[in-house]
C-alpha cells in the first residue's frame, strides 16, 4: 500500500516536473532562458554543406532519385566534366564558376578548359578574420561572383563581405559585411547586395532573435550609399499579410536573389518602374518589388513555386526562376512564369528525361539565343538547354572529395558569359572549342 | 547521511530531467505535447466574443491578436455601439432601386424589406420541421437559430441555409418543397438554370497533412434543382493536385482547419475572353486561412488560377463584369479595420477600396459580405456590429441599415447580419402596388 502511495507521488512529481517544463518553454518563465541556451550549444550547428553525394547518370525519375539518394555510396555523374555539348545548338562563351571545393573563381571554355582562376584568401582581404560558429568555413568557397567591364571581378564571400579586383587580380576594395547569395551590378555602375543581422522579433509575435534582410547600395568603390531593410519594407506594404505566415525559420525571409529592374512592364504595372528591386524571399516562396525611395514593397506574387532562387524578370516581361520543390515531390524545375496572368510558359525539370533537382541553391540564366544555363548546385551540375527541353551543353563538377571520391563539391554559382572584357580576351582564345567535344 | 544526500541528488537530476524533457516536448511537440495544449486551450478559452463598441482603428494589431479576433465562434449576436436602428440613411435619388433580403441571428428568417425599411415579406421554416430525422447539436453555436444566407427566387421561392445542417428550398408561402442535409457552411450560389453550388466541410485524415491529426476538408457541392447531389469536389484535393499546391506549406501549424474556405461564386463565362481562368462553370472560392482567392474548375478538380498578398482572413470574393475582383478584407489593414478591396486580378493594382480611413468605419472580425450593384454603388455587410451600408464610387454613403433586431435586457446586443442583398425592384409575387 505504501509502496502504490509512493510510486504514486513519485509519478505525481514526475509529471509536474514535466508540466514545469513544458510551461517553462511554452511561457517563457524560469529556466528558459537557461535551457534555451543550453540546447543551442548542444545542437549541431548549422554548416554549408559544401560536399554532397552525387547521383549516377540523368534523366532518371524522381521516384529513382530518391531511392538512389538512401544508397550508401554514391559515385556521382561520371564521368566529370564536360558530358554533352553541340557547339552548333548551344550559345557558346564562357562559364564563370565558383564551386564548395576551394575559395576559388574560376573562367571556364565550353570544354571545360580553364581559362583563367582567381583565388580568395580572406584572411588577408579581410584583416582581423576570426570565424565562429556557424561561420567556420564560409571561407573555404565563394558563393557569387560577376564580370566587371573592366576586366574585374566583383566575388561575395558568404557571411564575410565582397571583393573587388581589378584587372590584374589585384584587391581593389573589400567590403566587410554579412553579405549572402547575390551581388548585382545597376546601369549606374553602383552595386546592390544582401546582408543580414539579428534583431528580436518580440514585435512579430516570436521569441528569440530573426534575421533581418537587408538591400544595401554600395558606390563602384565600395561606399555604403543606403540600406533597407527588406522586413520594415514588407511591413508597412500592401503585402504586410505575408508576415502572418508562420514563420518558422529564425531566417524569416532567407531572401536570395536581387535585380535592379530596367523598366520592363512598367508600362503595364507602376511597380515594375525602372530602378525597383525585384527580389526572391525563400523562406516565404514570395517575389517581390522593393521601390527603394519608398522603401516599401510594391507588388509581390506566390503560389507555383516553393524554396525559389535566382529571379529574374526578362526582356519578354516573363519572370524565370529556379524552383526548388514547387512540384512538392523530389523534384526541381527551372520556371517561366508570366507575372500577370501567372501562366507557365516553359518549364524544364520534374519530367522523364529531365532529372533536376537541388534542394537547396540552384541558378537559372536565359540566355539571349533563348537557351537556358541552370544550376543543379547539389549534384553539381550545369547544363544548357533549348526552349524544347534538348540538353545541348552538360558539364559535371569535378571537384570531388571523400576516400572514395564519393562526395561532389556542392555548384554554388555558373554563369554563361557571352563577352569577355577586353582585359581577358587575350588569354581565353575562341570561345567555341575547336576540338571535338567529349560525349 | 550520505545515502539521504545521494538519494536528492538522485530526486533532483531525476525532476530535472523530468523538467528538460517537458521543456524538449513544448519545442519540438513531442508527447504529451498535444494533451498539454488541449489542456491549455481549455483553461484559458475566455467567454466568447464580447469587446468594446469600436475598437481603435488606428492601433495595430499582431498577427497573433488577428489570429485570436478572427478565430471567435460566431455569435447570434453582438454588443451594439450603433445608435438608432433600422434604416438610418436612404438617400432615394443616389442609391439602387431595390428590395434588400437578409438573414441575420435573430431567428431563421429571411427578411425581404424596402429601402425605408419597411418589411414586405418573410420567410421562415425550423431545422427540426426541414429535417425530422437529424438530430441537431443545439450548443454552443446554435446552428439552427438562423440562417446563414439565403437566394431568393424569381417565383418567390427561397434557397436557405442552415450552417453545418443543410440547405432548405421553400416557397413562396415558406413551405418546405425539399431539403439536403449536408454539413454545408458559408456560402453558395444558383445560377440561372437553377443549378446550386454550395460550400460542406468534412474531417478526414490527409497524409502528409495534419501531422497525423484529422484535418477539415472543404467541398463545393453540385445540387440540382430538385435539390438532389450532382457532385462533390474536394477543395483540398483540388490545392493539392494543381501548381499552387506550396500554398499548404503555409498552413498554420496545429490548425486543422486548413482552408476555411467562405465564398463561392459560379463564373457565367462573360469574361473568358479575358482570360481561360474565367470559363463559364469555373468557380472562384475565397480561402480564409490562405489568405487564397482561387478559381476551381469543377470538370478537372483542380485550382487553375489563385492569388494572395494584400488580404488577410477575408470574405465573399466577386469577379466583376468588368474583370476586376472584389471582397470583403476583414483585417488586411493589419489593424483592427476591415475594408472592401476592389483591385485587378492580374496586375494586383487596387483600383477602389472603402474602409479603414476616417469617415469609413468598417470592421467585421468574422464574416462580412459585399455585392457591387448596377448602378456602380457597393452594398457592404458589416455582419458583427448587425449593420450595411451602400457607399457611391466616391465613398459616400447613400443607404445605411442597422439590424433593429436585438436582444439583452437593454436591447444592448445586435443580431449579426450574416447577409444581406439587393435584388430587383419589380417581383412578379408581390402584389402589383408594391414598391421598394
Amino acid at each position: 500500500m505504501r509502496r502504490i502511495a509512493r510510486a504514486l507521488l513519485a509519478a505525481s512529481g514526475a509529471a509536474a516536473c514535466v508540466a514545469w517544463g513544458f510551461f517553462a518553454h511554452r511561457n517563457h518563465i524560469f529556466p528558459y532562458r537557461l535551457a534555451r541556451s543550453t540546447y543551442e550549444k548542444l545542437a549541431p550547428a548549422h554548416r554549408p554543406p559544401r560536399f554532397r553525394p552525387g547521383r549516377r547518370g540523368d534523366g532518371v525519375s524522381p521516384e529513382a532519385l530518391e531511392k538512389l539518394a538512401q544508397l550508401p555510396y554514391l559515385t556521382g555523374y561520371r564521368p566529370a566534366g564536360v558530358r554533352v555539348y553541340d557547339p552548333a545548338l548551344a550559345q557558346n562563351g564562357w562559364n564563370l564558376v565558383s564551386s564548395g571545393h576551394a575559395p576559388v573563381v574560376t573562367l571556364m571554355g565550353m570544354d571545360g578548359s580553364v581559362v583563367k582562376t582567381w583565388t580568395f584568401d580572406a584572411g588577408k582581404i579581410f584583416p582581423g578574420l576570426a570565424l565562429t560558429g556557424d561561420d567556420v568555413e564560409r571561407d573555404r568557397f565563394v558563393r557569387f561572383s560577376t564580370l566587371l567591364p573592366d576586366g574585374g571581378l566583383l566575388a561575395l564571400m558568404d557571411q564575410i563581405g565582397l571583393v573587388r579586383l581589378d584587372a590584374a587580380g589585384r584587391v581593389a576594395w573589400a567590403y566587410r559585411r554579412r553579405l549572402h547569395h547575390w551581388v548585382t551590378v545597376a546601369d549606374n555602375g553602383n552595386i546592390w547586395v544582401l546582408s543580414r543581422q539579428t534583431r528580436p522579433a518580440a514585435d512579430l509575435g516570436k521569441e528569440g532573435e530573426i534575421w533581418e534582410d537587408f538591400a544595401e547600395e554600395l558606390s563602384p568603390e565600395g561606399r555604403l550609399l543606403r540600406r533597407i531593410s527588406l522586413l520594415e519594407a514588407l511591413r508597412r506594404s500592401a503585402y504586410a499579410p505575408f508576415l502572418t505566415r508562420p514563420l518558422e525559420e529564425k531566417d524569416i525571409f532567407h531572401t536570395n536573389s536581387l535585380q535592379v529592374l530596367d523598366g520592363t512592364l512598367s508600362d503595364r504595372s507602376p511597380a515594375f518602374r525602372k530602378g525597383n528591386l525585384l527580389v526572391s524571399l525563400h523562406n516565404l516562396d514570395v517575389l517581390a518589388i522593393l521601390d527603394p525611395e519608398a522603401k516599401t514593397i510594391v507588388w509581390a506574387l506566390t503560389g507555383q513555386w516553393r524554396a525559389q532562387h535566382s529571379v529574374r524578370l526578362l526582356p519578354t516581361g516573363h519572370l524565370i526562376l529556379f524552383d526548388n520543390l514547387g512540384t512538392m515531390r523530389a523534384a526541381s524545375r527551372a520556371l517561366e512564369v508570366d507575372p500577370f496572368t501567372q501562366q507557365i510558359a516553359w518549364s524544364f525539370g520534374g519530367r522523364p528525361g529531365e532529372g533536376l533537382l537541388s534542394e537547396t541553391n540552384g541558378r537559372v540564366q536565359r540566355l539571349p539565343g533563348g537557351n537556358t544555363v541552370v544550376i543543379e548546385s547539389n549534384f553539381g551540375r550545369a547544363l544548357e538547354a533549348t526552349p524544347d527541353g534538348s540538353v545541348v551543353w552538360e558539364w559535371v563538377n569535378p571537384n570531388r572529395s571523400g576516400k572514395k571520391k564519393e562526395l561532389i563539391a556542392t555548384l554554388y554559382d555558373l554563369e554563361r558569359v557571352l563577352q569577355l572584357p577586353d582585359a581577358l580576351r587575350a588569354s581565353a582564345g575562341p570561345s567555341v572549342s575547336q576540338a571535338s567535344p567529349p560525349r | 547521511m550520505g545515502s539521504r544526500i545521494l538519494r536528492g541528488l538522485a530526486a533532483l537530476t531525476l525532476a530535472g530531467g523530468c523538467a528538460a524533457y517537458g521543456f524538449l516536448a513544448h519545442k519540438h511537440r513531442l508527447f504529451p505535447y498535444q494533451l498539454g495544449h488541449r489542456i491549455v486551450l481549455r483553461l484559458t478559452e475566455l467567454p466568447p466574443g464580447f469587446r468594446k463598441a469600436r475598437p481603435d482603428a488606428r492601433a495595430a494589431v499582431t498577427a497573433e491578436e488577428i489570429n485570436k479576433l478572427a478565430n471567435t465562434p460566431y455569435l447570434r449576436g453582438y454588443p451594439s455601439s450603433a445608435a438608432g436602428s433600422g434604416v438610418l440613411v436612404q438617400d432615394r435619388a443616389r442609391m439602387q432601386p431595390g428590395w434588400s433580403l437578409f438573414t441575420s441571428g435573430h431567428a431563421p428568417v429571411a427578411t425581404l424589406m424596402g429601402s425605408d425599411g419597411r418589411v414586405a415579406r418573410t420567410w421562415t421554416t425550423s431545422a427540426a420541421a426541414a429535417f425530422p430525422s437529424l438530430v441537431i447539436p443545439r450548443e454552443p453555436e446554435q446552428w439552427d437559430a438562423y440562417f446563414s444566407t439565403a437566394h431568393l427566387y424569381p417565383d418567390g421561392g427561397v434557397l436557405a441555409m442552415f450552417s453545418h445542417i443543410g440547405l432548405v428550398r421553400l416557397d413562396v408561402s415558406s413551405r418546405v418543397v425539399w431539403a439536403y442535409p449536408s454539413y454545408v457552411h458559408h456560402d453558395l450560389d444558383v445560377t440561372a438554370e437553377g443549378t446550386i453550388w454550395v460550400l460542406s466541410k468534412q474531417q478526414r485524415l490527409v497524409p502528409g497533412l495534419g501531422q497525423g491529426e484529422p484535418v477539415i476538408d472543404d467541398f463545393v457541392e453540385e445540387v440540382s434543382p430538385e435539390g438532389r447531389l450532382v457532385r462533390r469536389i474536394s477543395v483540398l484535393e483540388a490545392l493539392r493536385q494543381s501548381d499552387y499546391a506550396p500554398y499548404l506549406a503555409h498552413v498554420a501549424p496545429g490548425e486543422p482547419d486548413l482552408l476555411h474556405t467562405n465564398s463561392v461564386r459560379i463564373l457565367d463565362g462573360s469574361l473568358a475572353a479575358r482570360s481561360p481562368v474565367f470559363r463559364r462553370g469555373n468557380l472562384l472560392l475565397s480561402m480564409r486561412h490562405l489568405d487564397l482567392v482561387a478559381v476551381l474548375d469543377p470538370d478537372r478538380g483542380r485550382i487553375v488560377w489563385a492569388l494572395s498578398g494584400q488580404w488577410h482572413v477575408q470574405h465573399a470574393a466577386r469577379l466583376l463584369p468588368t474583370g476586376r475582383m472584389l471582397l470583403f478584407d476583414n483585417f488586411g489593414t493589419m489593424r483592427q479595420a476591415s475594408r472592401i478591396l476592389e483591385f485587378d486580378p492580374f496586375t494586383q493594382e487596387v483600383v477602389w477600396s472603402w474602409g479603414g480611413k476616417a469617415g469609413e468605419d468598417l470592421f467585421s472580425e468574422t464574416n462580412g459580405q459585399v455585392e457591387r450593384l448596377d448602378n456602380g454603388n457597393t452594398l457592404i455587410c458589416e455582419t458583427n456590429f448587425g449593420r450595411a451600408v451602400e457607399v457611391t464610387r466616391e465613398g459616400r454613403i447613400v443607404w445605411e441599415f442597422i439590424n433593429p433586431n436585438r436582444a439583452g435586457k437593454k436591447n444592448e446586443l445586435i443580431a449579426a447580419l450574416y447577409s444581406i442583398q439587393r435584388v430587383p425592384e419589380k417581383l412578379a409575387f408581390l402584389a402589383e402596388s408594391a414598391a421598394p
